[in-house]
């Protein structure tokens, strides 16, 4: 088996395998970002590992020039003979092709998403304008909502946002320092844009079990960061009371709402123990799952030309 | 300017244009917004703006644009509130849930509204 076959072996082996090990991490491993990092690592890896593999297959020679006289005599000799080019060219080729079109589908859908989500920010900014009600004094415009419901979310990008309603202004005023707390975790790292780079990942190669998983395992991982969050500052009773009370509550699809993934999963957590940060998790994990598909992909070479 | 610096200007110039009897012109908006000093262009701008997202109509009555709102506030936050509905993936989705959620008076109104619809058809 050649290497480059080996590589590209050891990147499915990984897509499919990774995505069961990486959902059952979220029990042992405390802390959210290890596990966040370790999907992020894996799918790079996944990706790059497949691309390095599809790239061999057609570049056995380290000269480009040469082979791309080399795959033109091929395709020349092919034609002219009615024969087929060699096993790992015809391979390397039908990767090739995988890559581009997943990368096209990728951009395409990429781009919608984006505009959508303009467009749902776009018309959050004219909500405010309208409403014009901001209850904090933070940098981030908070949109009130007049409905006695608790309801709370934020909406991303580069002006952030956050929206509530009458409802969760209403709670104990711990609660709801808690769900702004939770929000605003969301807006500082970025979450939005996590879940949505998987959410186009998923779409464009949804028959993939890592990047079919991706998204709904990054929503909850999300949501524990922000969780983590909160409970630094507001405590646990109020996280786990605000919690409760927004369970349920309704919210627009690009947004990340307080009580959006795995309400029983979150309050058990929060029941269990405070999450002590551990630096050597967010540094081991996310290593192992780089190196995963290079290192199937050895062995699978060493067991089959053994 | 504050980061919703361009969103208060608009309430500001909205507000002008409720407050109003007549369709205005751009000098008339900008005499009537009394809390800065805003430069004619500006105002302008904001009105253009204001046009393109449909939030006000503007006739052409010799050589100035007269403007108007295109709707009261609350004509406004609904429909502002079915864009962000139909960008949503799940609008139905969205939709059962405030159904599910509304107050008997809420429920009462959109009894009230549905019958209407049914009526004209």
């Amino acid at each position: 088996m050649s290497p480059a076959l080996a590589l590209i072996v050891g990147a499915l082996a990984v897509a499919w395998l990774a995505p069961a090990l990486l959902e059952r991490a979220i029990g042992p491993v405390r802390d959210p970002i290890a596990v966040l990092l370790a999907w992020w690592g894996t799918l790079g890896a996944v990706l790059l590992t497949f691309a390095a593999g599809v790239t061999l297959l057609l570049a056995p020679v380290d000269r480009l020039g040469e082979w791309a006289e080399h795959v033109a005599h091929h395709c020349w000799f092919a034609v002219s003979h009615g024969q087929l080019p060699a096993q790992d060219e015809v391979l390397g080729v039908a990767g090739a092709v995988a890559v581009c079109a997943l990368a096209t589908r990728s951009v395409v859908l990429a781009f919608r998403q984006w505009r959508a989500q303009r467009e749902s920010r776009q018309a959050h900014h004219d909500l405010v304008t309208l409403l014009g009600e901001t209850v904090t004094p933070e940098q981030e415009p908070v949109l009130r909502v007049p409905h006695p419901a608790p309801l709370a979310y934020s909406v991303g990008g580069r002006r952030g946002m956050l929206v509530v309603s009458a409802g969760v202004l209403r709670l104990p005023s711990a609660q709801r320092a808690a769900v702004l707390c939770h929000e605003r975790a969301h807006l500082r790292g970025r979450h939005h844009l996590i879940v949505a780079i998987a959410e186009v990942l998923a779409a464009a190669a949804p028959w993939v079990p890592l990047t079919r998983r991706a998204p709904r395992a990054m929503r909850l991982l999300v949501e524990l960061c922000a969780d983590a969050a909160a409970v630094r500052t507001c405590g646990v009773p109020a996280v786990r009371g605000a919690l409760i009370a927004l369970s349920g509550a309704a919210h627009p699809a690009h947004a990340l709402p307080m009580a959006g993934a795995d309400v029983p999963t979150r309050l058990h957590r929060l029941q269990t123990a405070t999450p002590h940060q551990r630096i050597a998790a967010r540094v081991v994990l996310p290593l192992v799952a780089a190196i995963a598909p290079a290192l199937i992909g050895a062995v699978t070479a060493v067991v089959f030309c053994a | 300017m504050s980061v919703n610096g361009l969103g208060e200007l608009e309430a500001a110039v909205m507000d002008v244009l409720w407050q109003a009897d007549e369709p205005l012109r751009v000098r008339e908006v900008l005499d009537r917004l009394t809390r800065r000093t805003l430069a004619y262009t500006t105002v302008m701008t904001v009105l253009d703006n204001l046009h393109r997202k449909q939030w006000v109509q503007r006739d052409k009555t010799g050589k100035a644009y007269h403007y108007r709102p295109a709707g009261t506030r609350e004509e406004l936050v609904a429909r502002t509130l079915r864009r962000m509905l139909e960008t949503s993936l799940q609008p139905d989705v969205v939709l059962l849930h405030f159904a599910r959620s509304a107050s008997d008076r809420e429920l009462a109104v959109l009894r009230q509204v549905l019958d209407e619809r049914t009526d004209s058809q």
